[in-house]
């Protein structure tokens, strides 16, 4: 979930209104790069097709892609040519920083965004005031960075207008057989009342309706009857979108108190709006820092809350489709549905205990309770945990607590028949550290499907042999020591001391000579990174509540983020906080022309 | 595998035969060509490639003798072309797997994006289905096994290596990965699913209104929603002509990838059988689908994996079981559809069967020399079973433009092609 260029090159912006004034670098910049940076990349065959020798500063993918690099100390590699001081690494970091936050704030602008299939069934329930699963009838959305909620792959297609045609008939059935549903709404079956009328159309709309709007369902009502002036109002694209009025302004403005309730709710909920959000979206108390911070602690507050860890925890760390992936029945008997169902329960929990009680993000990396039922306490090899739901537990060592030791991400990153040490360091620079290594090159092979394949060797040998080689050493390097960290946990995410080959391994050396002895040190190496996890699970968040990719642009809203997290002891609360106050959450900007 | 497939899609067979309606000549749907019948064409892809040396027969000509993962076919060999030689030229550029899966179908170049601004080209089947969707109740079905998946790969959206099947050239074709849905779809059908025409009209025009206040990519999201409530109108006006069959039971959808592959082949030859389309495409897995084939016998592990068999003997061995896998689908559907009488032959007559791959040997991501098989069509045009070798470099584009043509819809180019395929058809 960081920023590498490659992600951001298509929404960087070109419109000349938020164009960077030309910055001065003050010659710094280019006196620094000139020292490190091109006499690998420089004019003549550079390293990677990436020339700084006339670099642009206006390029601000350039620009974040260096600053990450630089940042984590990838770039400039402290083994070519003149020693890099941490002065100039420093100095480095701040011109590059400078480049990115200079010029108009810009808050970018997500693309108009259809409900989501949870989005959907979630506010039919909550609209109509009804139990249904109306996802039934929706399929699958396509996903961006993983989440399912980015305005730019939530596509609409004559299919899908017909799927929502189908599960709209069916809710609305559902509303009329109960003699009392649409007394709950406020409405009646014979002749309708415009005003009562109105005001259900201003929960569906999210907004006052328009006098013509509910003229035209009152009309309907009366001539074809109830079922199709509720229909109407569903298939609305004001119902089925969330719109976001536009102005012929070149300056950005601050949404209107509708749309920013809208936004706080689907952040926040993954749900409409309720009463008391749509009253203070009415009065305007949204519209001060300190009405908008009450409204977000009541939000978090309220049981709907646990759709950030349903809907944004489980997608962040790639757990939410650990249900359907499916496991070797012959290799791991006894991983059933339930137990798939209890891991991604206990992440999702997890991080849902995180923000209720406003605890350490940092708690992602190491804690001293989890949350299991009797079944998974069993996977685990814990007792004395009794039949029932999942429920807060302690935890007496640190073989478990954590993200890391979830048994939904070691089974997301394990292949069907053999943990994959690569596939889960990978997951960790990528989800826990913001830095994830480049995908392997085109013939870069692989091990052996099955962990007890005949040569003998285990995976650490084998990964020790694929490390010899210089090409693949580069990120296998970072990514190895620290799935190997894991190793102690098999593909079904069981604790285990030894396999097939005898007593497991789990010692490894991070790059910069960092030693880890199995999960506890691997932790404790996390836990020192403190600044790179925050990092991840922003950035992360903050595609989430945008639901947009970030761009350039938004580094600065970024950085100043993590400082007030970093200050404030990274509690959970503070950044969802963070997130609502932010410019980009708060306002819009015209479309690129 | 008898043990998993669930008793009620024998029991749907039988239903659906007597419920399906009426077949072609009988329908009193509007169509043309009436005294020629129906043309049809079925896509089915293969993710990750094939094992060369076990795909490609020695011989070339009308007696080829089948390979070990081509022996599925062997009682379908008359009507069976197997392509040699063929490349798609626009998917040579960027990755190892999502150009050369979602261009395979258009020949087009491939926008490299993570998500916005998707490009390819319009694929084959879709040119089809917008030329004669109308006459049939569905334009196109568009089926896969696996969901769409999410992710940036190499620069790459992989919701580009989730589609075959492009409607347009930025908007892929909607697939449907649930049996169960597709099966509503097709025989649960009412009016009432798609509207009321009183309601679409308010919402057509909100929508509309909408779309002219907002602006940059937002209006052509909107573009979309209102092309999508106006097909639904055209498709109501055209409900009132076509006929419903409900059949007794609908599929059970246990979750095996055997077993929800053959109902998938099942409900695209109840589909065709009804003519209630006549294009479908079916991606058995996504570019780089991992589908772990322990079902098969002396094959352990995820597909990917094995197709990067890096020469070793055991993996190979079971990359061409899975490969035969594969084939013996097809050849379960060219089954299915030549049991079926229509006019003076079998419903294979008139559909075209095209399986393949955007790869080579999955080992190395070579577009060059594609696996490509045609099958039936006989009574469109299109020659009788062989195995042809195309020098190299052959543009895969070519057998498009045949295939267009076969079906009624000619064309003289396409993606990178300027000529039809020489031999495939026989006018």
């Amino acid at each position: 979930m960081s920023l590498p260029a490659i992600r951001c090159s298509l929404t960087l912006l070109t419109l000349p209104a938020f164009a960077l004034a030309a910055h001065d670098t003050g010659g710094d910049l280019e006196a620094l790069m000139q020292r490190h940076c091109v006499s690998c990349h420089g004019s003549e065959d550079p390293e990677a097709g990436f020339d700084l020798s006339d670099f642009d500063p206006e390029d601000l993918d350039a620009a974040l892609d260096m600053l990450g690099r630089v940042r984590t100390g990838d770039m400039p590699p402290s083994d070519e040519g003149e020693a890099v001081t941490a002065e100039d690494r420093n100095a480095m970091l701040k011109e590059l920083a400078a480049l990115l936050s200079a010029g108009p704030l810009d808050p970018g602008r997500p693309t108009l965004r259809r409900l989501d299939r949870d989005e959907y069934a979630s506010t039919v329930n909550d609209l109509l005031l009804i139990q249904c699963d109306a996802s039934r009838d929706l399929p699958m959305d396509a996903s961006s960075e993983g989440f399912t909620n980015q305005g730019d792959v939530l596509f609409m297609a004559p299919e899908l207008a017909e799927k929502f045609t189908l599960a709209t008939g069916r809710v609305v059935d559902q509303l009329l057989r109960d003699p009392e549903g649409l007394t709950r709404l406020g409405l009646q079956r014979s002749g309708v009342e415009t005003e009562s009328l109105r005001a259900w159309m201003e929960r569906a709309f999210r907004r006052p309706p328009l006098q013509g709007e509910v003229d035209s369902r009152a009309e309907l009502w009366e001539s074809a009857g109830p079922h199709a002036a509720i229909s109407s109002v569903l298939l609305s694209p004001h119902f089925l979108f969330r719109v976001e009025g536009d102005r012929d302004q070149e300056t950005p403005w601050p949404v209107s108190s509708w749309e920013l309730a809208t936004r706080l709710s689907y952040f926040i909920w993954g749900t409409m709006p309720d009463d008391g959000l749509l009253s203070k979206a009415a009065s305007g108390a949204l519209s001060d820092g300190v009405g908008l911070e009450a409204e977000v602690e009541r939000m978090l507050n309220d049981p709907k809350a646990v759709s950030l860890g349903e809907r944004f925890a489980a997608r962040w760390l790639g757990v939410s489709e650990v249900p359907t992936q499916p496991t070797d029945v012959r290799r791991f008997s006894g991983i059933h549905a339930p137990l798939k169902r209890s891991m991604v329960q206990e992440t999702v929990l997890f991080f849902d205990g995180l923000v209720r009680e406003d605890r350490s993000l940092l708690e992602l990396i190491d804690s001293d309770y989890t949350y299991l039922n009797k079944a998974l306490a069993g996977h685990y090899g814990i007792d004395g945990v009794e039949p029932g739901p999942m429920r807060r537990v302690e935890l007496s060592d640190r073989r478990r607590g954590g993200v890391l030791t979830h048994a939904s991400v070691l089974f997301a990153t394990s292949q069907p028949l053999r943990t994959s040490p690569v596939v889960r360091g990978a997951w960790v620079l990528e989800r826990l550290l913001a830095s994830p290594p480049p995908p392997p090159p085109p013939g870069a092979g692989a091990l052996p499907q099955d962990d007890q394949a005949e040569d003998g060797l285990s995976q650490r040998a084998r990964l020790e042999r694929h490390r010899a080689d210089p090409k693949c050493a580069n990120c296998h390097d970072r990514m190895d020591p620290l799935g190997l960290a894991l190793e102690n946990y098999d593909g079904v995410g069981r604790w285990r001391d030894e396999d097939h080959l005898g007593a497991i391994d789990s010692s490894s050396v991070l790059p910069g000579g960092v030693k880890v002895e199995g999960v506890e040190g691997l932790k404790d190496a996390l836990l020192a990174r403190s600044d790179d996890v925050g990092r991840a699970v922003t950035e992360a968040m903050m595609v989430y509540a945008l639901g947009r990719s970030l761009r350039p642009r938004d580094a600065p809203f970024v950085e100043e983020i993590l400082s007030t997290l970093s200050e404030g002891g990274w509690r959970a609360r503070m950044l969802v906080k963070s997130i609502v106050q932010s410019y980009p959450f708060r306002y819009r900007r015209r479309a690129d022309s | 595998m008898n043990s998993l497939e669930p008793l009620s899609r024998r029991t749907l067979l039988r239903g659906a035969g007597a419920a399906l309606g009426l077949p072609y000549l009988e329908r009193m749907v509007p169509r043309r060509g009436v005294q020629d019948g129906p043309a049809r064409m079925v896509f089915l892809f293969m993710p990750n490639g094939v094992l060369p040396q076990a795909w490609t027969p020695i011989d070339v000509g009308p007696a080829w003798s089948p390979t070990p993962s081509l022996s599925p076919l062997t009682h379908h060999m008359a009507r069976t072309q197997v392509l040699t030689g063929l490349r798609n030229k626009n998917s040579m550029e960027g990755e190892g797997h999502y150009v050369k899966t979602t261009a395979l179908l258009s020949g087009e170049k491939v926008h490299k994006t993570g998500g916005r601004d998707l490009r390819v080209g319009t694929s084959v089947d879709q040119v089809a289905a917008h030329a004669v969707g109308t006459e049939t109740r569905i334009p196109s079905l568009v089926l896969g096994l696996e969901g769409v998946r999410h992710a940036v790969d190499m620069g790459y959206s992989t919701v580009y290596g989730s589609h075959i099947s492009w409607r347009t050239p930025t908007q892929p074709a909607m697939k449907e990965t649930e049996p169960r849905l597709v099966f509503d779809r097709l025989f649960r059908s009412s009016k009432r699913r798609l509207g009321d025409s009183s309601v679409l009209d308010i919402v057509a025009e909100e929508t509309a209104s909408l779309q002219r206040k907002l602006g940059g990519a937002d209006t052509d999201k909107l573009g979309e929603y209102l092309e999508s409530v106006r097909e639904l109108e055209r498709r109501l006006e055209r409900f009132e002509t076509s006929m419903e069959g409900v059949p007794s039971e609908e599929p059970a959808d246990p979750g095996h990838h055997e077993v929800r592959s053959e109902w998938f082949l099942d409900l695209i030859a109840l589909a065709i059988e009804a003519d209630s389309t006549r294009v479908a495409s079916l991606m058995f897995g996504n570019a780089v689908g991992g589908t772990n084939f322990s079902f098969i016998d002396g094959v352990e592990g995820g597909h990917h994996h094995l197709s990067h068999h890096e020469k070793d003997p055991s993996k190979m061995d079971q990359y061409q079981r899975i490969n035969r896998w594969h084939v013996a689908r097809m050849a379960g559907l060219l089954d299915r559809l030549s049991v079926k009488r229509e006019l003076d032959g079998d419903l294979l007559d008139r559909t075209m069967v095209f399986l393949g791959s955007g790869l080579r040997d999955g080992d190395r991501h070579d577009p060059n020399d594609l696996p490509i098989l045609l099958a039936g069509g006989q009574a469109l045009g299109v020659a009788a079973g062989e195995h042809r070798r195309y020098r190299k470099n052959t543009p895969l584009c070519e057998l498009y433009i045949s295939m267009l043509k076969a079906f009624g819809v000619p064309t003289s180019t396409f993606g990178d092609a300027e000529q039809p395929l020489r031999g495939v058809l026989t006018v």
